[in-house]
């Protein structure tokens, strides 16, 4: 972290701290600006204020207590980073392509809520740094229904941790049906209302159209994912080109825009909120077939007995203490494994040394790389701009430091 | 966890099918004398080469550029620590083909001698996507990267001491019982 010794350069431009407690830098992002006037010559972005050192405290811990670290990486999207961990784990374990179909259904089910809930937070915050207040109220009202439906199957709103390596912790509850109908039911409508505020408003139009434009090779230059890579142009999509939990099954379209633009990455992310309540709604009708199936596989290694084995069984009770106090033991070895979160691939690199806490866990915070273009977008632009594409590129802190 | 260059590749001369044509795997060792692959359990399957640190711009940029398969975005670089290893310090890049879906990784390890930091060369220049990850290495693992563009701390401050993500590096807990080392076996 730099200090700012002088407030002017030699030269007579400006220098600005902005951050790391502004609200439009979302999170703890600062970002040291160069002025003349109102055009930012140079832009220095400095993180590191949000370092909680997951990656270290992960090998202090065995594979099942790591999960609830990976809830804290990207906040606002706690199922997707325990899901690319626990895919991890299991191809580490060689039991990722026995994971039961139910879980599997549920896993996509939940990802796609948290996409929309993440995308929810996103546009409310962008439209604001926009000057567009209601959209923000608008979209907490919907978000807080997603969040009725974490709290419905996990009994917490944000840090769910209900995956586990081998499937899920609990089967959903008999009304989680019932409140996801009810959701899709009204949420394309939500989104229209949405898009009658801001996609042909002009005052949108006018701060976004043609402002931060980042073109294809830049994109791909730079490390680009998820919404904003496919608002450059380029088609790709993890859950495409990569399929996972069973993707491939399902019938939905990659959004994606050619201009690189903040509206054009608007206008991404509002056809991908449209894609996942379709998806949400065909796991919804699997789940329906799917009743009464397992949602965990059965493989003592690494799953734990169930409740009533454990109340009657002596030798359950000694596998369920060894599998909570030791924990799982892998073969020596490492996995990668990427998902598709709501900012990009998110994914979990873990290598194995043979014993019962993994020796190292990287996580690739799509974040970390999207941000990189920061400082090359907004320079040559103006101030108003630096949140219009802050907004734009949806960070999270807590990815990119950890 | 001993790395071994690998046996000889079992070609047999007289066989009748022809041979498989060669793999990128294969195309990175023969042009860059001195890469292998370690022999290490790859439990996702994707094709794993570690080449020498002076070899590792050429490379990364052959299988950007030249290589048939255009490996066009670098997923990541990550960086790790195997104390008990010949080369303790290991940086890993995945690459990504857009147009097979193909993925690659590469690895690349080297020795600290005495106090220094261990030098791989950085790849910051020939692909902007590095710059952080590369900087995040440093500053997690004390890994000098040469001819990196700004190669400062990126998460921690400017005067931390020590470098977090390294094995010798206390985690300021209290060590738990049941820890099976690697040792004692799976």
């Amino acid at each position: 972290m730099v200090m700012l010794e002088e407030t002017r350069t030699e030269s007579g431009r400006m220098l600005l701290n902005m951050g790391p407690q502004h609200p439009s830098t979302h999170g703890v992002l600062r970002l040291m600006l160069e002025l003349e006037g109102e055009n930012v010559t140079q832009c220095i972005p400095d993180m590191g204020y949000l370092h909680t050192g997951i990656e270290k405290m992960c090998e202090a811990r065995n594979y099942h207590q790591a999960l609830v670290l990976t809830d804290r990486i990207d906040y606002l999207a706690p199922i997707t980073n325990n899901l690319s961990y626990i895919m991890a784990c299991e191809k580490l374990f060689d039991v990722g392509d026995k994971v039961p179909e139910r879980a599997q259904v549920v896993r996509v089910m939940l990802s796609e809520l948290t996409r929309i809930a993440s995308h929810l937070i996103w546009l409310g915050t962008h439209a604001l740094d926009l000057g567009a207040m209601t959209v923000f109220m608008y979209c907490w009202r919907e978000r807080e229904q997603i969040l009725d439906i974490m709290e419905n199957i996990s009994g917490v709103r944000m840090m769910t941790s209900f995956m586990r390596i081998g499937g899920l912790v609990a089967d959903v509850p008999d009304d989680f049906a019932g409140l996801v109908a009810e959701f899709v039911r009204i949420m394309p409508r939500k989104i229209d209302e949405y898009e009658t505020l801001l996609s042909r408003n002009p005052i949108f139009i006018d701060r976004t159209r043609g402002v931060g434009v980042i073109t294809r090779d830049g994109a791909l230059e730079y490390g680009f994912s998820g919404s904003c890579l496919r608002a450059s142009g380029v088609e790709f999509d993890v859950r495409v080109n990569l399929p996972y939990c069973a993707y491939e099954t399902y019938d939905f379209d990659v959004a994606w825009s050619k201009e690189g633009d903040v509206y054009a990455r608007y206008m991404v992310r509002m056809r991908e909120m449209r894609e996942s309540v379709r998806i949400i709604d065909q796991g919804a009708k699997r789940l329906l077939v799917l009743n009464g199936a397992p949602i965990r596989l059965d493989d003592p290694r690494i799953t734990f007995p169930k409740r009533e084995k454990i109340h009657s069984s002596m030798e359950s009770l000694i596998h369920h203490f060894k599998l909570v106090s030791e924990g799982p033991v892998p073969l020596p070895g490492e996995a990668y494994a990427a998902v598709e979160s709501p900012r990009g691939e998110q994914a979990t690199y873990i290598m194995s040394d043979g014993s019962n806490k993994p020796h190292r866990v990287r996580f690739r915070g799509p974040s970390f790389y999207n941000l990189q273009v920061l400082q090359h977008t907004i320079a040559g632009g103006l101030v108003a701009d630096v949140v219009a594409c802050i907004g734009s590129i949806d960070i999270v802190l807590g990815e990119i430091d950890r | 966890m001993v790395q071994q260059p690998p046996s000889e590749g079992a070609t047999q001369g007289d066989d009748e099918t022809p041979p498989p044509p060669p793999t990128d795997i294969d195309l990175v060792i023969e042009r860059f004398p001195g890469s292998f692959v370690p022999s290490w359990r790859y439990a996702d399957q994707m094709p794993t080469v570690r080449v020498l640190p002076e070899h590792i711009r050429e490379a990364i940029s052959w299988l950007r550029h030249e290589c048939q398969t255009r490996y066009d975005m670098l997923v990541d670089v990550g960086g790790s620590h195997w104390p008990d290893r010949d080369e303790p310090f290991e940086v890993t890049y995945i690459l990504h083909s857009m147009t097979t879906n193909a993925r690659i990784r590469v690895k690349c390890a080297v020795a600290a001698h005495g106090d220094e930091l261990p030098v791989i060369p950085s790849i910051a220049l020939i692909w902007a996507a590095a710059n952080w990850p590369e900087r995040e290495i440093y500053d997690m693992f004390g890994v000098e990267f040469t001819d990196h563009p700004d190669l400062r701390r990126i998460l921690t401050p400017n005067d931390w001491e020590g470098h977090p993500l390294r094995k010798d590096f206390p985690l300021g807990e209290e060590p738990v019982e049941f820890y099976r080392s690697a040792s004692a076996g799976a």
